[in-house]
């Protein structure tokens, strides 16, 4: 899944996209309105999470300009400012949710995931594939009861063809939102990724479909 | 509603009622007093000329013997008297020496014969009970010696009871008055009283939170009226003030919260999992950043708020602000070379009326702020010039200038420039509105401006009256 992070603070930047790449996301980051409006509606972000006071742009009217083309990227609103008519205000412009600094990064990794299912119209955090056991809001995967160690990475991928089981995924979409901006596309990641999930999750799980992608069966 | 004696529009009433209580019973009293003197003279009048009636009934007459004198009515003069008439008049009449005694029909016989002595031929009255008489003597002409004691009388209870009847006719009119004025008088006060209800309410509601509630003053226009537009100016003054209050509140915890959130998620961070060495030491110097904004931030604001709230007083004494500039330098140098910028100053002795810590502070503020906005290789020019009766100091840099979007808010509390809210840049956003709260409470000016000699960059200009 790929995040973008727009905060003007940069040691706060700087933190949350680490701590999210962390936890398995590709993120860009922007560091004023500007950059962050550009970005999001150049790349289909899994989620955006928004500040609201930055300079020239700030949280709101990106939000709003963003809704004007794209209604369907998730935005987290990260602000100080949260007395009632503010929290009004960015959710009836458009925001999915809305979070004050200062918060646990705890919440905000829980409250990307519920945007990120809510996204994917599966709200239920756990989902079988098979006998295969995905639970979305713990990041883990199982078989019969026992669990299967992956990578930050290698969960990310499983749960983007968890969420497109039965569809073919191409290579550009995996690209798209599992790797960020500074990674190269043109590396083999994305088979070095493939191959170790189909050794720690069963050869047949992620199916090669030539010329056109991958394909998880339900 | 205030009860009791401590309420104006009871005492109002009371002093009202009191004062209606007097002049009914005072003007009563006279009325009945002199209602019954002029029944009492009525009557006297006809006892007066029934006395002489009677007199007249005393004469000397043919007898036998000679002359006799006796007492005879003519019947006229005897239908004066008697049951029938209106009073039920009777006389009593006794000749001298002799006592012959003389009664009409009616006259009571329990009255007693007054004595002699106590009459005279002027008439007396006397009341007995309901009875009312009048006595006189007839003295024999040409002799001093009395020749009869004449009484003429009348039953006086139809007065006394048309006196009882007007009694009460008063006192019924005077307790209708009174009721009448009574409330009369309670919808008068409470009229007048009204709008100090209304002004009490208000600012009951006012106290209470409904901060943005005004009394009406529509239609009064009286003292009451001028004292509510009074009022309302100053709840308007203090609206706004507590509206100021609230936004420098409001503002002051945003600020707080980003470089907590910093502190927070950089130590979450680092607890996490194991991290290197290298990044414990950037988590850590992080979070000194965070809080030496944070602290900074908290300096300022206390220091705001005791200038505020009055705590904090300035001690006025004479100083010279070149040597406080001077000594300011010494602290700047290093912040200016860091950034490489250098720093010049002109300065010339000028005393000022002034607190030495406070203008210590304008003058690092503002070089401070000069050396933010300065890229580096630029310099700074602080100067200070005594001109008459105001002293000059001033804050020249060679940045990029205001823009002319920043400049009217440029003092504004939390108001920056740049906008970017970096934890470690050291700029909290406060320092000029720092700077200008010490200038005003040293009764001088505070402007900024851009250069207008042809280079780029911004001037600060303060004028302190000289000391």
């Amino acid at each position: 899944m790929r995040l973008l992070v727009v905060e003007d603070e940069p040691y706060l930047l700087e933190t949350l996209a680490r701590e999210l790449r962390d936890e398995g996301y590709a993120v860009d980051t922007a560091d004023n309105g500007t950059d962050g409006l550009t970005k999001a509606l150049d790349t289909d972000y899994d989620t955006v999470v928004l500040d609201v006071m930055m300079p020239g742009l700030d949280g709101w009217q990106v939000l709003e300009r963003l809704r004007l083309e794209k209604s369907d990227t998730p935005v987290l609103m990260l602000t100080a400012r949260d007395a009632v008519p503010d929290r009004v205000k960015g959710l009836e412009i458009g925001a999915d949710d809305y979070l004050t600094k200062p918060c646990d990064l705890s919440e905000l990794f829980a409250r990307v995931r519920s945007l990120i299912r809510r996204s994917q119209d599966q709200p239920n955090p756990h989902i079988e594939i098979g006998d295969l056991l995905v639970d979305t809001a713990a990041r883990a995967v199982s078989r019969d009861g026992e669990r299967i160690d992956l990578t930050p990475r290698e969960y990310a991928m499983l749960e983007f063809f968890v969420y497109r089981r039965g569809e073919v995924v191409s290579r550009t979409m995996l690209y798209d939102h599992l790797f960020d901006e500074d990674e190269s596309s043109l590396s083999n990641l994305l088979d070095v990724h493939v191959c170790r999930l189909r050794k720690k999750l069963g050869s047949d799980l992620i199916k090669t479909r030539r010329g056109m992608g991958y394909c998880l069966d339900a | 509603m205030i009860p009791g004696h401590r309420s104006i529009r009871w005492q109002i009433l009371g002093s009202q009622v009191l004062l209606l209580i007097g002049v009914i019973l005072g003007f009563g009293t006279l009325a009945f007093v002199l209602v019954r003197a002029n029944q009492y003279a009525r009557i006297d009048a006809e006892l007066e000329r029934r006395l002489g009636v009677v007199a007249f009934g005393v004469a000397p007459k043919r007898t036998a013997s000679g002359f006799e004198v006796t007492f005879e009515l003519r019947p006229e003069e005897g239908s004066l008297f008697g049951p029938e008439t209106t009073h039920d008049y009777h006389y009593r009449v006794w000749l001298l020496p002799d006592d012959t005694e003389f009664l009409s029909d009616n006259a009571p016989s329990e009255l007693e014969k007054p004595e002699l002595s106590e009459l005279s031929t002027a008439s007396r009255i006397y009341q007995y009970g309901k009875r009312r008489e009048a006595a006189k003597v007839l003295i024999r002409t040409g002799a001093d010696s009395p020749r009869a004691l004449l009484i003429v009388g009348c039953d006086v209870s139809s007065i006394a009871s048309e006196l009882a009847r007007f009694r009460w006719l008063f006192s019924a009119g005077g307790l209708a008055i009174l009721v009448l004025g009574t409330g009369t008088s309670w919808w008068i006060s409470g009229r007048a009283i009204k709008p100090i209800s209304t002004i009490g309410e208000t600012a009951r509601n006012i106290a209470e939170g409904e901060v943005s509630e005004r009394i009406d003053v529509g239609h009064v226009e009286n003292e009451l009226g001028e004292l509510a537009g009074v009022l309302n100016e100053s709840f308007d003054r203090l609206q706004d003030a507590q509206a100021r209050q609230a936004q420098f509140t409001a503002d002051a915890s945003h600020e707080l919260r980003t470089p907590a959130f910093v502190i927070l998620s950089q130590a979450q961070s680092a607890l996490r999992k194991d991290r290197s060495t290298e990044e414990y030491r950037r988590a850590f110097e992080i979070c000194e950043k965070a809080a030496k904004h944070i602290g900074d931030l908290v300096e300022g604001l206390l220091t705001l708020a005791r200038r505020d709230s009055g705590e904090d007083t300035i001690h006025h004494e004479p100083c010279d602000l070149a040597a406080i500039t001077e000594d300011a330098q010494m602290l700047l140098m290093t912040p200016a070379e860091k950034k490489g910028v250098t720093l010049e100053t002109n300065l010339k002795p000028a005393t000022v009326q002034g607190d030495k810590q406070a203008l210590r502070q304008l003058v690092i503020n503002l070089t401070n702020n000069a050396i933010q906005y300065t890229p580096e290789g630029g310099s700074i020019e602080v100067a200070v010039e005594s001109h008459g009766e105001w002293v000059h100091l001033s804050v020249t840099d060679d940045g990029p200038g205001i823009a002319e979007a920043d400049l009217p808010h440029i003092f504004d509390r939390f108001y920056r420039a740049d906008k970017t809210r970096t934890a470690g840049s050291g700029n909290v956003g406060l320092g000029l509105s720092i700077c200008q709260m010490i200038v005003d409470t040293h009764g001088g000016e505070i402007r900024a401006e851009n250069r207008a000699d042809g280079e780029t960059g911004a001037i600060f200009r303060v004028e302190l009256p000289a000391g």
